[in-house]
């Protein structure tokens, strides 16, 4: 086979993996879990690199929560590493003169 | 001749799996490594879900890229053909497992969307044919079944380490990821002893 | 109106920068910043690819939001990444060869990189093209800032000299490399190889979370304080009214 065959086998595989790739994406997103599979939990802290949306475990992970499992990361609140001495938040001013 | 082959093989794969190991050396898939907790069952399943899929993406791609893409000199397209390739194999392996074994998908299924863009499986695919350091065909399997089960076998001790550790007190700043990461340059130092063996 | 819109532009590009940093704020990319930061020269030419490959993939993927249905968003981002990151490979692999040797497979792992893709589904896909843009942009400075600080400790403490040169050939001095010697230099030798190695740099970035965790806890324990100084107040404030109405209801049942 000479060098224009090789190329049209190469875009053909291509094309057909698309095609299953595509077709067996939009299965797996049909098929129904199995039962008694509905209420399983990932583990947090695998799952929690992954930013997939489509995952159906996505929100338990990358909702704003306030506690967190051991083990894992809290997640951090906006903070500012920059140097090593500036870093403080400003404190609220108002709180406390208005209690007397 | 067949006997130092398969000397050979057996060397690479511990040289896979210990030596140049692919969480604490090559540092592929660290992104879910860091936050495993203390459930060993749950490291464990995302291992052999690892292992399969590293070991069948790396059949297929390599001939793809041998017999198909280089003879055609598209060698630029590889990295799209391995995506497609991953994410189909996944996919359908999620398909079967979805349908017919409840039991697998409650252990595998819900780790295999996660592995689909996991650095270790399109680091070791890559890795077989990367230009100018290309691996033949049984070095590369090597290579993908040294990989998973030198992952597999990293996740397991971490997360038993992790059980240990949730019972000792740390220091504040450093529950959570930071002492995770000082036990895993624990861990690499310990494999560090074991470089030069079959090198 | 405006100043409404530009201070949503301005939060868009500072976020990424320090406040989220996508590295040590939200733990995400970390393989290359392992991998990479065993010279200052290769994070820094890591940095500014993976900025380019942000950069583009969010605006094309912010361009396109309302063609992509939603059920083949993930595929479709990733081909899109995919595409950028094939370009930025050929074009690395032609002009700064050194650079692409020494990345080695990390240059096409950025089709898989968790910042990347996450900005992708958490921003590019539900807002304009020039805020998305200035989001790649901010994203990718704080994503190379971190780098830089990772890989400026390894460098140092691992072999002792900064030396630029031998991945952009435009830095060399009369051909030669530029070597800065620190920890390392004629006749003494103070380096410390355990950070060349690949423990090293699990310990450089676990101190970095380390001292980033007593920052963010210092501020914490502050605004907890603050927060029950003002609850302390409050009650004290509902005690004395209470005891103010019991002392006007007792003298008007003396009256």
């Amino acid at each position: 086979m000479d060098q224009t065959g090789y190329v049209l086998l190469a875009i053909g595989i291509i094309v057909l993996l698309a095609v299953v790739a595509i077709v067996s994406y939009v299965l797996y997103q049909k098929t129904p879990v199995p039962k008694g599979c509905e209420n399983l939990e990932p583990d947090p802290g695998i799952c929690g690199a992954c930013l997939k949306s489509g995952c159906p475990f996505y929100p338990q992970y990358h909702a704003p929560k306030v506690g967190a499992d051991s083990g894992v990361d809290e997640p951090k609140k906006p903070s500012a590493p920059g140097d090593k001495v500036a870093g403080v938040a400003p404190s609220k001013p108002d709180d406390k003169g208005d209690a007397k | 001749m067949f006997y130092t082959y398969f000397v050979a093989f057996m060397l690479a794969l511990v040289s896979y799996t210990l030596i140049d190991n692919v969480l604490l050396s090559r540092f592929y898939g660290i992104c879910s490594f860091i936050g495993v907790g203390n459930k060993v069952k749950s490291a464990v399943s995302m291992g052999v879900a690892v292992v399969f899929v590293i070991v069948f993406s790396a059949l297929i791609c390599y001939p793809i890229y041998h017999f198909v893409l280089m003879p055609a000199g598209l060698e630029f397209l590889d990295t799209v053909v391995y995506i497609l390739v991953i994410a189909s194999l996944v996919q359908i392996v999620g398909l079967f497992i979805k349908k017919y074994s409840p039991a697998l998908y409650k252990s595998l299924g819900i780790y295999l969307p996660l592995i689909t863009t996991n650095c270790a499986v399109l680091g070791v695919v890559q890795e077989n044919t990367f230009p100018g350091k290309m691996l033949d065909f049984p070095m590369s399997m090597a290579n993908a079944f040294g990989t998973s089960l030198g992952y597999l076998l990293m996740i397991f001790v971490f997360a038993c380490i992790r059980t240990r550790l949730d019972t000792y007190s740390t220091p504040r700043a450093f529950k959570g990821i930071p002492i995770a990461l000082l036990t895993a340059a624990v861990m690499a130092m310990a494999l560090m002893g074991l470089s030069g063996i079959g090198a | 109106m405006d100043q409404i819109k530009r201070s949503q532009h301005h939060n868009s590009l500072v976020a990424g920068i320090i406040r989220e940093n996508p590295l040590f704020v939200t733990v995400l990319g970390t393989c290359p910043a392992l991998a990479i930061t065993k010279s200052l020269e290769a994070a820094v030419g890591m940095g500014i690819l993976f900025t380019f490959v942000l950069i583009c993939s969010n605006v094309l993927i912010s361009a396109l939001r309302k063609l992509i249905p939603e059920e083949v968003e993930t595929p479709a981002y990733i081909v899109v990444v995919a595409t950028f990151v094939t370009v930025v490979k050929m074009v690395t692999e032609a002009f700064v060869p050194a650079l692409f040797d020494s990345l080695g497979v990390f240059l096409s792992l950025l089709v898989v990189n968790c910042i990347v893709l996450g900005r992708a589904e958490a921003f590019a896909n539900k807002n304009g093209v020039y805020d998305s843009f200035l989001d790649g942009v901010g994203n990718g400075l704080g994503y190379t800032l971190a780098l830089i600080v990772i890989a400026f400790v390894r460098e140092i403490l691992g072999t002792g000299v900064l030396s630029f040169g031998s991945i952009f050939p435009f830095l060399k001095v009369n051909g030669a490399n530029v070597t800065l010697p620190i920890l390392k230099g004629n006749g003494y030798d103070y380096s410390i190889s355990l950070f060349a190695e690949p423990a090293g740099a699990f310990i450089v970035f676990g101190i970095m979370m380390a001292i980033i965790a007593v920052i963010a806890n210092r501020k914490k324990d502050k605004e907890a304080a603050v927060k029950r100084a003002a609850a302390i107040a409050a009650a004290q404030k509902a005690a004395a009214e209470k005891a103010r109405q019991q002392t006007a209801a007792v003298e008007g049942g003396a009256h």
